[in-house]
């Protein structure tokens, strides 16, 4: 049992080790580094998923004995955090961003004032929580996110910078682990700036001027979302006399103005997971190499943002229209962005959209706050994490070896790339289609909405899209002349060896979905929900989902086995196209429902509806203390 | 798990498909009839299917046999689900990729023909799909739950709105004019099935005979009486008027273009499925008295 | 050679309930052309034969031709012969198609249907009469049906053995086949 601390405290500075030892290092010594340090993660990731879930409690904490020396860690946080803002507010300036200088001063400020009345250097009773939740979290930025960095070596050669780069990659995935195991709020907030910087960095990483421009917009963006977090953090500790989060959320009779806490949390965490109207950065981030994208941008750190709001859930639950404007915003965002996804051709924009939008579907699930719709968030978390990165690093290959991301210059691509393409038709049925993991969330979504009938609509509108831009992209894939594919093409090893783990993860998990449904995620509600197995909850993955889901994967296993085995298309069947006769060369482009003006005048629709609702959450807090 | 019931939906499966072809013979009859001509056998339908099977093969490229392949098994899947009971949400995701599928076979050929025809059928999609779900949240409102179990609750009373939203989707999902935008016979020659030929044709279109068996088995959702043989009954009734209600609007009516569908299907089922769910909750709530 | 010779008797008795046109002007006035979409409409109604228009090889089964084949649809015609599968009929309506008159030693016709693919059945008639085109209908039906019970029938016709087209698709060995050297005098058969 002593394992699991161990292991959980590792996860956060092995990475951090690797991180500082990559920047100086050589090309060649750097790829060792890389490979070994991911190598570590993994086991490190793994070995504490299975002893977690061996060990069957429910959470484990790392209180002051666990941590070692606490003196280190306690002052280190401390110290570290005020050079982290001060270097935040140097980057902005560097960035010639007013916005960016003046949201980490208050940042800083508000952090050192709330410390110097409280006391520097206080020990946290519950410094790291590791919890079934956590665990979704640690385990996926652990083992993808290794993974992207392993890809990385490849994808990154020839490039500028390495060094910096890998350095940022790995002391990000110690960050994230820390963030996301963190009870003690400061320390959490200390580790979410560190991927701030991290993101920063990393998108700027190309320094063209586009890509100097988004990294400003993303630092302005998310500093502000910091500044939230930092003032109901600030709150917590200096009204509500605490400042862990598991004695936060325990407590089931907060009020009035105290609700600012969930309330700034959330759209703290709304910033970094670029829900509408924040949704502008990430966008922007798009213009990151590949392996940033597959990891900031949709497996793990967006994700932290929603791991937030989660955690917010039971003290959301406390006041109906908070909660309730909570759902309706990400309801927006999902359908929003799927609608904004058709518009686009450009495939790094597209799988932006579709992370902005399942992420609105997560926090839209934490807002309904049913037991049955956060096991629904939190498998839509994992699967759209898996399959999102699976995605993205896709997406860097093709645009690696064929150079372009536009989805109209990449028709044929299974003539080119087979096992590439094969990929993306798994990722692509993997998020919309069932019997995969996603479509367990989505199903499970939709009947949890039912308690919120207004959102069906956005939900409709949103995975009838979701389907559309999906099959639209595989289509072009897919679409070839008659002749035969060519000759494998030589993929780098890097490439081949991370891409076909996520696919059989993928592939996995999805089979196991029924007892991940009962076996885990029933298990990690926290206190003050219904026992899922008492709810109706319980009737949609009860013992009767094993059948239908081994139904369909059954199905869907015989009709790919008949097709793929026993039918043959030989030369002497072959045939022409349809095309009156003539002998042309059909070329096809796609449809893009409206182009960039519906586009402009969707986001902006999109964009002042969510501002006054978000607006609106934050006004509510101090409504209830009034009404 | 009811394993008699499960014997009972298999059986069922394997026949319905027959079902299914006599009946698109007798629209084609009725269609002759309205036209003032005689019209094919009832049967031709299965000897359409039997010509088809006997050709010998000819093909694009194997993606598409294979993608075609899916489509069919999923039809097929949604279908036997259906009748085995499960939820009714289940079924809406398995038919959304039943379509997925369908397209994908469509884009797998280079042919511009099928191109379009597959992304018209899209176009479809994003039509249909919102409309069908609010109308299986109607039933819901209704009934309490999800599960397609027949129930005894006479639902074309409570939710006559969204029964004629669901005439709309079902002319976009059987094809029919005004909405047989994807399959536009004379625009596009074939939409998505263009390039499929003997066996293959014949296996798409059995695919779309389970979609539309699968479509009527939603319909006769619609009657519900605890009496079983009066049950029965009612429910081939309504499967017979729906259909009839199908085959007059598409002799009546001339194809919309592909936005004009999405529009009127959109707007329209919208519009009918939240007012008829909005009524059914006032009256549940009782803001509106109801004997 | 062409034409259902020697078919399955199973799918040649199938092929009678359901055939399929795929309707190709190579060249005509547009007058038999008229006429056969007449016999489409309910005054004639071809549809109580199972007959259906489909405008795509793949799904045809009988090819209906008119026009006298110009040396620009010939290319055109043979791709889409191509693309139909077996078993397959031919019939060639109107004058025009059934020996290329008036047009026959024109500079810029190869002279009738026959002189590049095997014709199963002529219809002749300038323009054809639906009622004829009807006709010729139903004597390809006969034609299958004796072929299924195995009787003996007359061989779709081709003449022409000096036009062979060099533009022939890749990849079709049949289809090599069907256009190699062909006996080729000239006496013109009619049927029907």
């Amino acid at each position: 049992m002593d394992l699991i601390p161990t292991l959980a405290l590792m996860s956060i500075l092995l990475p951090t080790l690797g991180g500082l030892l990559a920047f100086p290092m050589g090309d060649r010594a750097r790829k060792g580094v890389v490979l070994a340090f991911s190598a570590a993660i993994i086991f490190v990731g793994g070995a504490l998923t299975l002893l977690f879930l061996w060990d069957g409690k429910d959470t484990v904490t790392i209180g002051e004995d666990g941590l070692g020396s606490v003196d280190a860690w306690v002052w280190g946080i401390t110290a570290l955090d005020i050079a982290l803002m001060a270097a935040l507010i140097w980057l902005g300036a560097r960035s010639r961003s007013i916005v960016a200088v003046v949201a980490a001063v208050v940042q800083l400020v508000l952090i050192l004032g709330f410390e110097s009345w409280k006391g520097f250097g206080e020990v946290p009773v519950v410094a790291f929580t590791i919890d079934r939740l956590a665990l979704v979290l640690v385990a996926v930025c652990c083992i993808i996110g290794s993974l992207i960095a392993i890809f990385a070596i490849q994808y990154m050669e020839g490039r500028q910078k390495k060094g910096r780069f890998f350095a940022f990659v790995l002391l990000f995935l110690g960050a994230m682990n820390g963030a996301v195991l963190s009870n003690d709020l400061l320390w959490l907030f200390f580790f979410w700036e560190v991927t701030t910087l991290c993101s920063f960095y990393l998108i700027y990483h190309d320094e063209t001027d586009e890509a100097k421009a988004s990294a400003r917009l993303a630092l302005e963006i998310t500093l502000w979302g910091g500044v939230a977090l930092a003032v109901g953090i600030v709150y917590a500790g200096w009204k509500l006399d605490t400042l862990e989060l598991d004695q936060l959320t325990a407590s089931a009779d907060l009020a009035g103005i105290a609700l600012i806490v969930p309330a700034m949390l959330f759209v703290g965490g709304m910033t970094k997971a670029a829900q509408v109207p924040f949704q502008s950065w990430l966008l922007g981030a798009m213009v990151a190499p590949t392996p940033v994208s597959a990891l900031l941008h949709s497996s793990t750190m967006v994700n932290l943002g929603v791991y937030a709001i989660f955690r917010m859930a039971p003290l959301l639950k406390l006041y109906t229209p908070l909660t309730v404007t909570v759902a309706i915003l990400g309801a927006i965002s999902f359908a929003a962005t799927a609608a904004l996804a058709l518009t686009q051709s450009n495939v790094k924009r597209v799988l932006a959209y579709s992370t902005i939008g399942n992420l609105g579907l997560i926090v839209m699930c934490v807002g309904i706050n049913t037991p049955a719709s956060l096991v629904a968030a939190v498998f839509i978390l994992l699967f759209h994490a898996v399959s999102k990165g699976m995605l993205f690093l896709s997406v860097g290959v093709i645009d690696h070896e064929v150079k372009t991301k536009d989805i109209e210059e990449m028709g044929g691509m299974s003539e080119k790339l087979p096992f590439v393409t094969w990929v993306i038709v798994l990722g692509a049925i993997s998020m919309m289609i069932p019997p995969f993991g996603l479509f367990a969330g989505k199903w499970l979504s939709v009947e949890a909405a039912t308690n919120m009938p207004m959102l069906l609509l956005l939900l409709g509108v949103g995975s009838a899209a979701t389907i559309i831009y999906y099959t639209k992209w595989v289509g072009r894939l897919i679409s070839r002349t008659e002749a035969p594919p060519k000759a494998e093409e030589h993929l780098s090893p890097y490439y081949k060896y991370t891409l076909a783990p996520i696919a059989g993860g993928i592939v996995l998990l999805s089979v196991l979905t029924p007892f991940l449904a009962n076996g885990y995620a029933f298990e990690m509600l926290p206190e003050g929900y219904a026992d899922p197995h008492e709810t109706a909850a319980s009737d949609l993955l009860a013992t009767d989902s094993y059948l239908w889901i081994g139904a369909i994967f059954l199905f869907m296993a015989v009709g790919m086995f008949v097709g793929l085995s026993m039918i043959r298309v030989d030369d002497k069947d072959r045939r022409k196209v349809y095309t009156c006769g003539e002998p042309i060369e059909p070329q096809v482009a796609g449809h893009y429902f409206g182009g960039e003006a519906t586009a402009t005048l969707l986001t902006d629709l999109a964009v002042s509806v969510c501002a006054g609702l978000a607006i609106a959450t934050l006004l509510l807090p101090v409504i209830s203390e009034v009404v | 798990m009811d394993w008699l019931w499960l014997v009972i939906a298999t059986v069922i499966t394997a026949i319905a498909p027959f079902a299914v072809a006599y009946l698109q013979g007798v629209d084609r009859r009725i269609t002759a009839r309205m036209q003032n001509r005689v019209g094919p056998p009832l049967l031709q339908p299965i000897y359409d299917i039997l010509k088809l099977l006997s050709k010998t093969k000819v093909a694009v490229n194997k993606g598409q046999l294979v993608l075609a392949t899916m489509y069919v098994t999923m039809s097929i899947l949604a279908f036997w689900m259906f009748l085995a009971g499960a939820d009714l949400l289940i079924i809406f995701f398995i038919l959304s990729a039943a379509a997925a599928f369908y397209t994908l076979a469509g884009y797998a050929v280079l042919s511009p023909y099928s191109q379009l025809g597959s992304t018209r059928e899209l176009i479809q999609v994003i039509a249909y799909e919102p409309v069908l779900l609010l109308a299986f949240f109607g039933i819901w409102l209704v009934t309490g739950t999800f599960a397609s179990e027949a129930t005894d609750k006479m639902l074309i009373l409570w939710l006559p709105l969204t029964f004629a939203a669901l005439m709309l989707v079902l002319l976009v999902k059987l094809q029919k004019s005004p909405y047989d935008v994807a399959e536009a016979h004379t625009e596009i020659v074939g939409g998505p099935e263009i390039e499929y030929s003997g066996k293959f044709l014949a296996m798409v279109k059995v695919g779309h005979w389970y979609e539309a068996a699968l479509m009527f088995a939603i319909i006769s959702l619609f009657f519900g009486h605890p009496n079983i043989y009066v049950a029965f009954a009612g429910k081939l009734l309504i499967v017979l008027l729906a259909w009839f209600i199908v085959i007059l609007v598409d002799n009546s009516t001339a194809r919309l273009r592909f936005g004009q569908m999405a529009r009127v299907v959109l707007t329209y089922g919208l519009a009918l499925t939240v007012v008829n769910a909005l009524l059914v909750w006032a009256v549940q709530q009782e803001v509106i008295p109801w004997p | 050679m062409g034409g259902p010779a020697g078919g399955d008797p199973l799918a040649l008795k199938s092929l009678i309930k359901s055939p399929w046109i795929l309707h190709f002007d190579t060249g005509s006035c547009n007058g038999c052309d008229i006429e056969i979409f007449a016999s489409l409409t309910p005054k004639y109604d071809v549809e109580r034969f199972g007959i259906l228009n489909r405008g795509n090889p793949k799904h045809a089964d009988v090819m209906v031709l008119t026009g006298p084949v110009t040396k620009k649809t010939k290319s055109r015609l043979l791709a889409l012969y191509e693309q139909m599968p077996e078993p397959k009929l031919i019939i060639a309506v109107g004058d025009c198609a059934c020996s290329g008159s008036p047009f026959t030693n024109a500079y810029n016709t190869e002279g009738g249907i026959d002189t590049c693919l095997p014709v199963d059945v002529y219809v002749p008639g300038c323009a054809a009469r639906p009622e004829a085109i009807i006709d010729g209908v139903v004597k390809a039906l006969e034609k299958l049906d004796k072929l299924a019970k195995g009787e003996p029938v007359q061989p779709a016709h081709m003449r022409g053995a000096n036009d062979v087209p060099a533009e022939v698709s890749d990849g079709n060995a049949a289809m090599k086949a069907v256009l190699g050297p062909t006996a080729g005098p000239a006496a013109v058969k009619k049927e029907g």
